[in-house]
């Protein structure tokens, strides 16, 4: 049986941390940006 | 005094429980009170004046689109099914790309549109429509009852608050500013909660890769149950393709979604809704992966469901029993009120004012909407209570019955020709085959087998029989749906 390699299941789990971390950070800076623009809704 | 540790199934004390749900349900109640008050017409109320901007379009699609099954049911995809298991459960996030063209073109054709049904009733006619509606009324409520059941026995296993409490507040606090809100205290609610959700996903499992080495997690699975790590896993690759379309079919023809189409502001719902994919694709690895930790930890799951909030609690205390709590209220309060705006607004428009109530003048109509919004909360309510079946069962026996709308909402927004009545019999075979191989083969076909069914039967009836539609046809004018709307119209 072939396995994903621990290097692979590293990456993927802490990738998805990172990118999960960046998500809620584009969020406020889009806010933000919305904010300042007038256009939140 | 609260606990640490995991006895039996309770992680908290239910005071701990009673006053995060009293802190969190009164600040979701004041918080859509406010920004509701900007819901002064039928337009506000329903579709929060269709002008919301790219954050909160991004954030709300998001949110809406993490349910506590997420939270819930990744690590459960992680413990039975590995790491096949956990990117079967990102595959979700497919729908949400696919539908930000959809939503771009949603938005172009029908700039006065209100729901979903209005274009399956404009392109496909009365009948299609009907079935649709049905599909859609099953759907969500199947939505909305899994989620009322995930959140009684969260608060149960998290907190030992009784199943019947927890599930009746979580609903009380949804329909409470749903009600006084609309989809301005929908989305304004949803973008607070989907921080909160990011923000809590990320911390517990940073905290949990503190105290876990990931090579030594890594050691374990391969040599205990290496089909874990398996590169082939037939059954979580099926699971995969079944739950992308499952993910395909809730997305596609799901009122939640093409009202957020509607409501976005000209030019920002295809992006909004591509972010909104790019930010919920990790999400089931990041919640999930913490399960495979849990026999490294020499924690026993007695219930898969309760796989995340067990570890959570067990490897970081009553920290990470709280972070877990609050992450499945936001989780839950952010896909129950859109869930609850977004179907009371089928009931209002399709079924009440176009189908029952001609007459109504918009004033009527915006009295009935909230009604039917504790309604709907009444009946998931009574639904909940028995506490029937297991959540995988609730959540899924509803696949077959959206798959089969793919093919006659993609077809219907791209193709002229698509057949009105080959629509019609694509949603009604693939719904009955698809539950047929739910019973007879196993729930990760039966999404499948019914998207296949139906996309042949979309195809066939268009090849045979043609039609011819004028797009222009899809902009329907006010009132132009009342059925003497002919006779007075010059």
């Amino acid at each position: 049986m072939t396995l994903f390699s621990e290097m692979v299941v590293k990456w993927l789990v802490v990738g998805s941390l990172v990118a999960v971390a960046a998500g809620a950070l584009i969020l406020v800076v889009l806010l933000w940006k919305d904010f300042r623009r007038g256009e939140i809704w | 005094m609260m606990e640490g540790t995991v006895q039996g199934t309770t992680v908290l004390q239910a005071y701990v429980g009673w006053i995060l749900l009293a802190v969190f349900g009164v600040a979701w109640m004041l918080l859509g009170v406010y920004w509701g008050r900007k819901a002064k017409d039928l337009e506000g109320f329903m579709l929060a004046g269709r002008n919301v901007g790219l954050a909160l379009g991004a954030a709300t699609a998001m949110a809406t689109w993490v349910t506590s099954n997420t939270i819930l049911l990744a690590p459960k995809f992680a413990l039975q099914m590995g790491i096949w298991g956990m990117l079967a459960y990102s595959s979700a996030s497919f729908g949400l790309f696919l539908f930000a063209p959809m939503a771009f073109r949603i938005r172009r054709l029908m700039p006065r549109g209100y729901t979903s049904g209005d274009f399956i009733r404009l392109r496909y006619g009365k009948a299609a429509w009907r079935v649709f509606l049905a599909i859609s009324f099953v759907y969500s409520m199947a939505w909305l009852v899994s989620m009322g059941m995930a959140g009684g026995i969260v608060l149960q296993a998290l907190a030992g608050i009784e199943y019947k409490w927890g599930m009746s507040v979580i609903l009380l606090v949804c329909v409470v500013y749903t009600l006084f809100g609309g989809l301005y205290a929908v989305i304004g609610t949803d973008f607070v909660q989907s921080l909160i959700i990011l923000v809590g996903v990320v911390t517990v499992g940073g905290l949990v890769l503190q105290r876990v080495e990931l090579g030594e997690v890594y050691q374990r699975v391969a040599t205990e149950q290496p089909t874990l790590l398996s590169v082939l896993m037939p059954v979580a690759l099926l699971s995969l393709f079944n739950n992308m379309f499952f993910g395909f079919g809730e997305i596609f023809h799901n009122n939640v979604w093409w009202s957020r189409a509607f409501a976005m502001r000209e030019g920002v719902s295809h992006r909004a809704f591509f972010l909104s994919g790019l930010l919920w694709f990790p999400i089931p690895v990041a919640a999930g992966f913490i399960a495979l930790a849990s026999g490294t930890l020499g924690i026993n799951i007695p219930d898969p469901d309760m796989a995340g909030p067990l570890i959570a609690a067990s490897v970081l205390g009553p920290t990470g029993a709280i972070l877990v709590f609050i992450v499945v209220f936001c989780s839950l309060a952010s896909s129950i009120d859109s869930l609850l705006a977004a179907t009371s607004d089928l009931l209002t428009e399709d079924v009440y004012r176009k189908m029952l109530h001609p007459d109504a003048d918009e004033e009527r109509v915006r009295r009935i909407s909230p009604r039917l919004v504790i309604l709907l909360g009444a009946l998931t309510w009574l639904l909940c209570l028995p506490r029937l079946g297991d959540l995988i069962v609730v959540l899924f026996l509803s696949g077959p019955l959206v798959a089969s709308a793919i093919w006659p909402v993609a077809a219907g927004l791209y193709w002229k020709k698509a057949n009105p009545r080959g629509a019609l019999w694509a949603m009604l075979l693939g719904s009955g085959v698809g539950l047929a191989a739910y019973f007879s083969i196993g729930w990760f076909t039966a999404s499948l087998i019914s998207a296949a069914l139906s996309a042949t039967v979309m195809a066939v009836s268009t090849w045979l029989a043609p039609s011819e539609l004028d797009w222009a046809s899809l902009n329907e004018a006010p009132d132009a749906w009342k059925p003497d709307a002919r006779k007075v119209s010059p």
